[in-house]
């Protein structure tokens, strides 16, 4: 490991017998190194030394063993790879324009993490949707959505007369944010592998057991326990917007505003034929401001669903960022899919490998009629450990319920 | 130790291990630089081997952490022998030492199991060991924030017998299989190297290497086979290792060339799920084998 206080090797390089082509040579990597740090590169001081340090081992005519050199002492990811071979050509390249300071870089150019996520734009948008409905949720504007909502292929006169969120004011998502915050640790913690000590534990925990007995000389006259960790668990919301989950669509946002206000380190997503990153937006005190945001941000809004592509784009891009073993996925959608089933199927498959456990949050499911016999439910029924409805604050302190007993 | 890049390669396929260069720049850097390595690329490409095949370059001894979830500081490092401390201690009785001195007796390195990393750190060989930290992925956070401290400096301490230094660096290798992003922190300490599947040119020679009783022929089948097969999108795509078992497999059905039915009986070398399986039997194996 390279520290700063470790004495720099003088560098020797072969082919060099001056010192001062071998000075100008490092002056020109330690460039590289600037170059590639206004690209986004984690470039440090003590990398940079092991670089130079390296060059005094090896070839350096050779242009490819320098490259490795750089590459594996630089480089600390797969994604990085292509933007690396991509800078070190532009930089070395005899014929390229030769970037004699850091070429105008001296403001770094790497993009903010949260932009990274905005615009995944996979699936075609679909023609002919509403470019933005979320100002019909306003509050004081919830008159005239709900006839205009997207009939999904059934209706039933019970969910319209029972109390719905669309008519939801302050004093509701106060309620529901009280809610959420009984349910919030619930969701958020699991029992952990790693172990602690513990009065009532069911394990006896040598270590302890050993120190406390030596006072007894020995004789072992009371024992220690210990018992497994609760640890904190990472949720990642994934939230159906499309035309037939509009009826629901105010309560949604003000659970997932209610979870990552509640919640550390909860990512939000939104999909409906693509999917975005919100959890910048909800992330902000205040959740009008932020439904403004999310408005401008969210493309597709009541479009149509496209869960299975949706769900592909998150696996490709964003799982191995987003998601640990330890994850819960939540993933609230009514599955009227209407994309190819097969990829859904697949997807669910491959998000259930990453993942720790899927709970999916149905709100069809608060009618006493519905049966799962929508293809796409079909289809992402197995993977799912938890199929749990949520379609108003009654069906949410039931789900907080229902989690309590079956999560550890 | 080294003096060149070419001679870590030629020391490599004299292991059997088909090394390109990138590797062999990497290792040669890292025993120059005294720093870890941290190998990452899809199962079965060959990355646990790269640290056995220095271990026996070396000739040093090859020390293997295989890290799971839950795995915490006493398994990987040191734990003290209950047991047998607690039979010393009644040993003891009345046989007249001091308290303090029977303490210094069972806290001494009799009774002290080594887990891996200590074993690593105290080892006194003629040559450093190597150290094999496998699947680092599987370890939770936690642990990775503990083997950050563990490789920055080599060097533990254990409250009764003090801070131990190692005498010699071990050579450490991480790798990854990817399934969760390492920490930053822990992989700007190391070498970071791709592993991808080998070239076509690369499989074949590893084939020849590793199997020596093989016809030219099937190897070359074998191998334009799997190169194929990684292009279609299966869960799990077949490594090099699932193409050594299957050409080891063919070998044993004493098959001189790729023919359909063989392939059908014998897909279980090559994948591993079931879904894999289905789906190259029912879309994918006409249209590979079309295109042989």
């Amino acid at each position: 490991m390279a520290t700063h206080e470790m004495a720099v090797q003088p560098v020797d390089v072969n082919g060099f017998d001056g010192t001062a082509q071998a000075e100008e040579l490092v002056n020109r990597v330690l460039l590289f190194g600037r170059y590639l740090k206004a690209l986004g590169f984690q470039v440090t001081p003590s990398r940079m030394l092991d670089v130079c340090r390296s060059l005094g081992y090896m070839d350096i005519t050779r242009r490819d063993d320098f490259y490795d050199a750089a590459r594996v002492n630089l480089v600390s990811h797969r994604d990085e790879l292509p933007l690396f071979d991509e800078a070190f050509k532009h930089f070395w390249e005899p014929g390229s324009p030769v970037p004699t300071d850091t070429c105008g870089l001296e403001e770094p150019a790497p993009l903010p993490e949260e932009s990274l996520y905005e615009d995944l734009d996979v699936g075609e948008s679909e023609a002919g949707f509403e470019e933005v409905t979320l100002e019909q949720w306003q509050p004081g504007n919830t008159q005239d959505f709900l006839s205009d909502s997207h009939d999904p292929g059934w209706t039933d006169q019970e969910i319209l007369t029972s109390k719905d969120f669309a008519q939801c004011d302050e004093r509701e998502l106060l309620l529901i944010r009280r809610v959420i915050a009984q349910l919030a640790p619930k969701i958020a913690s699991q029992l952990s592998r790693r172990k602690k000590s513990h009065r009532r534990g069911h394990l006896v925990d040598h270590r302890r057991t050993f120190r406390s007995n030596l006072k007894y000389g020995g004789d072992v006259l009371r024992l220690s326990h210990k018992t497994r960790r609760i640890r904190k668990t990472r949720l990642v919301l994934l939230c159906d917007v499309s035309g037939s989950m509009d009826y629901y669509s105010r309560f949604l946002i003000y659970f997932l505003y209610g979870l990552s206000q509640e919640l550390k380190g909860v990512e939000t997503l939104v999909f409906s034929t693509r999917l975005t990153r919100i959890t910048d937006l909800l992330r902000r005190k205040g959740l009008e401001h932020g439904l403004q945001a999310i408005a401008q941000r969210v493309m597709d809004w009541s479009g149509g669903t496209k869960i299975g592509t949706s769900l592909q784009t998150f696996n490709k891009y964003l799982a191995d960022k987003m998601l640990t073993r330890k994850s819960v996925v939540i993933i609230m959608s009514d599955g009227w899919d209407r994309g190819d089933v097969q990829v859904l199927e697949r997807e669910m498959r491959t998000l259930k490998h990453k993942s720790y456990k899927i709970i999916w949050l149905n709100p069809l499911l608060g009618s006493p009629h519905y049966q799962p016999l929508c293809q796409g439910i079909k289809a992402v029924l197995p993977y799912c450990d938890y199929f749990l409805p949520v379609h108003n604050l009654e069906s949410l302190i039931h789900l907080a319920k229902t989690l309590q007993p079956l999560w550890r | 130790m080294f003096t060149s890049i070419e001679e870590v390669q030629r020391l490599m396929e004299a292991q059997a291990y088909i090394a390109d260069r990138a590797l062999a720049t990497t290792l040669f850097l890292a025993i120059k630089l005294e720093k870890p390595i941290f190998l990452e690329g899809e199962a079965g490409v060959g990355k646990t081997e790269v640290a056995k095949v220095l271990s026996r370059i070396l000739q040093s001894r090859l020390i293997r952490l295989q890290c799971y979830e839950g795995l915490d500081a006493n398994t990987a490092l040191y734990e003290w022998n209950y047991s047998k401390q607690m039979l010393k201690i009644k040993l003891e009785e009345g046989g007249g030492r001091s308290r303090g001195e029977l303490e210094h007796i069972i806290f001494g390195e009799e009774f002290l199991l080594k887990r891996p990393l200590l074993d690593a750190i105290m080892s006194d060989g003629a040559v450093a060991p190597v150290l094999l930290i496998d699947e680092v992925d599987r370890s939770d956070e936690e642990f990775e924030a503990f083997l950050l401290e563990v490789l920055s400096d080599f060097q533990i301490t254990i409250p009764e017998i003090g801070t131990i230094k190692a005498e010699q660096r071990p050579f450490v290798i991480l790798t990854s299989n990817r399934t969760r992003e390492i920490h930053d922190a822990l992989k700007r300490r190391c070498l970071y190297l791709w592993l991808d599947y080998p070239t076509f040119e690369k499989e074949y020679q590893i084939v020849q290497a590793k199997i020596p009783g093989i016809q030219q022929t099937l190897a070359e089948q074998i191998c334009t086979f799997m190169q194929k097969l990684r292009q279609i999108s299966f869960y799990k795509r077949p490594g090099i290792a699932e193409t050594l078992d299957w050409a080891q497999a063919l070998l044993h059905l004493n098959q001189a060339v790729l023919v359909p039915e063989t392939i059908r009986e014998t897909v279980g070398c090559i994948l591993k799920y079931h879904e894999d399986v289905e789906k190259f039997k029912r879309d994918e194996m006409e249209r590979v084998l079309l295109e042989f």
